[in-house]
């Protein structure tokens, strides 16, 4: 055990140098609008897929995307279990990640609210506190970020299902996101989306919480799903990777007829995008 | 490595409560009613609830940065108004206080009405111990002391038994006639208590508010036991925490309104009682002794912390509680502790120390839920959050999680170190699923074949190549 | 060092160390629904909340018949009845001599002696009326003490149509120039609980019957 921690930090100190190909853009035209990608750990970890979904939809609705693969997680994790010199070391290396000024897009509100709502907190008192504050400027949630470009009536398709949506606690109550994700959904024909699942309760992710009280947290994941099938839906739209990852666990272990969706992998079905990474197919407008 | 003892016991409890569906049904039941009353209370009563919050949270603050000019007054008013006022440091020297008031006046026998601070300071079994018989008077508080238990929740009780156990536990213990009728159960208490009422030479209280400017105490209630409480006996004694106190008799206009509302989903409760004193001459009755005890256990430690003092202004009106999934699944027996849910997962470790209690801050998912509820405006998730930091910060945090989160700081945040590790991840979350002790199987999330960098890498290339 | 002095000397040095906590809107204002109160109104809005409550509300023009609606109320019931000595009771005795002469018995309540158990109605004016919320507002040196209205299991409180008032702040300001008083009670209903499965009962452990003789007119 305490020999892998070695290698570990022995690896933190070496950090191997930076590739050179970090700025990989899709090649868009020069007059086209331009969004960075911040890939949440846990959806470059565990989901790629719902990464993928991000970047089909967003180059579909006309936007060129960068990614630049040094970013990892923002710290949160860290953060949540109170060990903030380690998150601080986390959010330093995350913040480097993204330098310009371009605006960053994101498919986890929890992610978004660590940035947002502790990111300056965290650097209190450090010469690192500008650079900070100019980054927490830049990063949207993905529902934020249709809202801010007015882009739902980009948003055509269809899909299946008797739906509900999941809103994770901290784009609810940190970002006071309610509406925005809900607007997008109605973009979409063919589904039913079944309003009285989406009432605000938590799934029981929590971080390591999932880990650390698996049982009351299972048990909390397995209380969510049970009222998205109670209120009748067969398909739970989510935007958080950590719900997802919750409530996926919780539908397998229990064998729960349900399907459990980001709101971008969700699109991405709707748009007929495909699950192979294409940032080829433009929409005309 | 050990878990602590009341880390270890919290664990097995919250398991099985958690697996116990009759008992979460039985708490969903009651929340919703609660749920309800409290929506429609807050829109019929409040022009804008939101705006009552952040006035009750500016005048609780203030009243909690002044505290101990406030305590001051309090006290200085409180003996002009023949109050006899106890100062505790802790549970001990409350309890002293108490027994001291007993034995000198030869008490047999005490009435209580609801108090979470006597909870606090396990007044009942000292009493128990010098021989004085004591009533709890308030329903939900007999019922649970009938059954030799804790109070559930701090505002209902015996939110956790059903009509059906009631009406049994009152047939073994009191000989009632078996029922299930909640009227004939109340009816039963009363009858049973009557005489209490009218021997007991004590009768025992807690504070809902102190107002400094009166000496006074104010109790909030439906039953009507505080008063009789305060009515009868030859002695009254208030045991209140020093944070109780509200600058003037002014903010009762706001704050009586707000508790009802948060705690029961009334506009007031049934008794709000300004009590300022023993019986005066001229007046018929009353006790012609009254003390207040005011109690610091703990308290004094989070004035003392910046971030953690704004937890000081919580007016125990069980919202956050009621609004907590993890209380709500767990129940409050759980946390073994006066305070459970999320208030009291942000105060207990400070009142009876981190090492034995930084579990409960770690006990949330953090949602944010009891924040949004609360009537004061206390960031209860962000104080769970500091409490985490704290117990880090302290080196009380588990040696494992510590070392964990140190390598996961070197290691994870760093795209080449995580790229490189990546295959190892792979079989690790592979091993993992299938080695986990039972709780954790199907819990471990398997790491995906190619990373989101990976597949963008392998994109970046085919484009490049064709 | 003692306690008092152990508590307030590190209460004041947290003080000095940790600023205080940023409280920004102090100001009340108005927070509360209402509607128009004045005089007309009034008395609609208290009727309203006060029934909402399961208070009995007995609307009696002049002392007659409020003494009439008293007697009324008292005449089935079994056990003595304690009636306070307050200025519009003595009225209300001196119009109807047979209210008097079933009151002669009254006395004052003794826990300690077994005849508590016999009163069946508790008999008090009051300090004054909140038509916000429905209450009844006394204090024990002007309504008879502490457990005149909350012993008994029928309390029958008789106010003028001149003590209704809006809200509660002018009731408060007066307790605070008064001297005399050791308790101070709002009612709001008769005694309740709902501990059981959140079942509302009524007369948990004070008064089942809460009634409200109110003399309108002259």
């Amino acid at each position: 055990m305490e020999q892998i921690f070695f290698l570990f930090q022995v690896l933190h100190l070496l950090r191997l140098p930076k590739s050179g190909k970090q700025h990989l853009s899709t090649g868009a035209l020069l007059d086209e609008k331009q969004v960075t990608l911040f890939i949440p750990c846990l959806v470059d970890q565990l989901y790629p897929e719902i990464g993928v979904a991000l970047c089909n939809v967003l180059s579909a609705i006309g936007w060129s995307v960068n990614y630049t693969p040094e970013h990892t997680c923002c710290g949160q994790p860290a953060f949540n279990a109170g060990h903030r010199p380690e998150a601080k070391q986390a959010a330093a290396a995350f913040v480097a990640a993204f330098p310009g000024s371009g605006e960053i897009v994101t498919v986890s509100g929890s992610c978004t609210a660590m940035v947002r709502v502790y990111y300056e907190e965290l650097f209190q008192e450090d010469a690192r506190l500008p650079e900070v504050s100019r980054f927490v400027g830049r990063l949207a949630e993905f529902s934020e970020f249709i809202h801010r470009h007015d882009l739902y009536h980009k948003i055509q398709g269809v899909q299946r299902g008797r739906v509900g949506f999941h809103n994770s606690c901290h784009s609810f109550r940190e970002l006071h996101i309610e509406r925005e994700p809900l607007r997008i959904l109605r973009c979409l024909d063919g589904f039913e989306l079944i309003e009285s699942a989406n009432k605000q309760i938590c799934c029981g992710f929590g971080g390591v919480f999932y880990l650390k009280y698996s049982t009351i947290s299972s048990a909390m994941g397995g209380s969510r799903l049970q009222y998205f099938l109670d209120a009748g839906a067969d398909t739970v739209v989510a935007n958080d990777p950590g719900c997802i990852m919750q409530m996926r666990q919780e539908a397998a272990s229990r064998k729960l007829n349900i399907r459990i969706y980001h709101l971008v992998e969700f699109l991405a079905q709707a748009m007929g995008l495909g699950c192979e990474l294409n940032l080829s197919k433009r929409s005309a407008g | 490595m050990a878990l602590a003892g009341e880390y270890r016991s919290f664990l097995h409890r919250s398991c099985v409560k958690a697996a116990d569906a009759s008992h979460h049904l039985k708490i969903l039941k009651a929340i919703a009613s609660y749920d309800t009353a409290v929506e429609a209370m807050k829109k019929s009563q409040f022009e804008s609830w939101e705006r009552a919050r952040q006035v009750a949270a500016s005048v609780k603050r203030d009243a909690v940065s002044r505290l101990p000019e406030l305590l001051e007054q309090f006290e200085a008013k409180a003996v002009e108004n023949g109050v006899e006022v106890v100062w505790a440091a802790d549970a001990a020297e409350a309890r002293a206080a108490v027994l001291d008031i007993a034995r000198a006046n030869g008490v047999r026998q005490a009435v209580k009405s609801k108090s979470m601070t006597t909870e606090e300071i396990e007044l009942n079994e000292a009493l128990e111990s010098i021989g004085v018989k004591i009533w709890e008077t308030d329903l939900g508080e007999l019922i649970v002391q009938l059954a030799h238990e804790r109070p559930y929740h701090i505002v209902t009780p015996a939110m956790h038994k059903s009509r059906a156990e009631i009406g049994e536990l009152f047939h073994r213990t009191l000989g009632t006639p078996l029922t299930d009728n909640a009227e004939e159960l109340t009816q039963a208490a009363r009858v049973h208590l009557r005489e209490a009422f009218c021997s007991a030479e004590l009768g025992i209280t807690g504070a809902n508010f102190l107002i400094a400017s009166l000496g006074a105490v104010v109790l909030t209630e439906n039953e009507g036991n505080a008063r009789l409480t305060t009515a009868c006996p030859r002695i009254h004694v208030a045991v209140a925490g020093i944070e109780k106190i509200l600058p003037r008799l002014e903010d009762l206009e706001l704050f009586l309104p707000l508790l009802a509302t948060s705690g029961t989903g009334q506009q007031l409760t049934c008794y709000n009682t300004i009590i300022r004193g023993p019986k005066r001459s001229g007046e018929p009755d009353g006790p012609e002794k009254m003390y207040v005890i005011l109690l610091d256990n703990g308290r004094s430690s989070i004035y003392a912390e910046e971030k953690l003092r704004v937890s000081l202004t919580c007016i125990r009106c069980g919202a956050c509680l009621n609004a907590c999934p993890v209380y709500r699944l767990i129940g409050g027996h759980a946390y073994n502790t006066a305070y459970p849910g999320p208030i009291g997962s942000v105060i207990t470790p400070h009142l009876r120390g981190f090492p034995g209690w930084q579990h409960m801050s770690s006990a949330s998912s953090l949602c944010g839920a009891c924040s949004e509820v609360c009537p004061v405006k206390i960031d209860l998730h962000r104080l769970l959050l500091e409490n985490r930091w704290h117990a880090h910060r302290q080196r009380t945090s588990s040696i494992i999680w510590r070392l964990g989160f140190w390598a996961w700081a070197a290691v994870y945040p760093h795209r080449k170190c995580l790229q490189m590790l990546q295959p190892f991840f792979r079989l690790g979350s592979r091993l993992a699923g299938l080695a986990a002790p039972r709780d954790l199987r199907g819990r471990i999330p398997q790491v995906a074949g190619r990373s989101f960098s990976e597949l963008w890498q392998d994109y970046e290339r085919k484009r490049t190549n064709s | 060092m003692n306690a008092r002095e152990q508590i307030l000397k590190r209460l004041r040095r947290c003080r000095q160390a940790v600023p205080d906590m940023p409280c920004p809107s102090k100001e009340f204002g108005p927070l509360f629904f209402h509607p128009e109160d004045n005089a007309e109104s009034r008395l609609d809005w208290f009727r309203e909340k006060f029934i909402a409550l399961r208070g009995e509300l007995y609307e009696e023009q002049g002392e007659r018949q409020a003494a009439q609606r008293i007697l009324e109320l008292i005449s089935g019931l079994p056990g003595f009845v304690q009636v306070q000595k307050h200025p519009l009771l003595e009225r209300l005795q001196s119009e109807l001599p047979a209210l008097r002469e079933r009151l002669a018995g009254s006395r004052a309540l003794d826990c300690a002696s077994p005849e508590y158990a016999q009163c069946a109605c508790g008999i008090s004016g009051a300090d004054s009326l909140l038509a916000q919320s429905g209450s009844i507002v006394l204090r024990s040196s002007a309504a008879g003490g502490r457990r005149l209205s909350v012993l008994p299991p029928f309390h029958i409180v008789v106010a003028a149509s001149s003590q209704l008032n809006g809200f509660v702040a002018p009731w408060f300001a007066g307790l605070q120039q008064d001297n005399s008083w050791s308790l101070a009670s709002i009612i709001s209903g008769p005694s309740r609980t709902a501990d059981i499965e959140k079942i509302l009962v009524f007369g948990a452990h004070g008064p089942k019957r809460l009634a409200l003789v109110l003399v309108t007119g002259s």
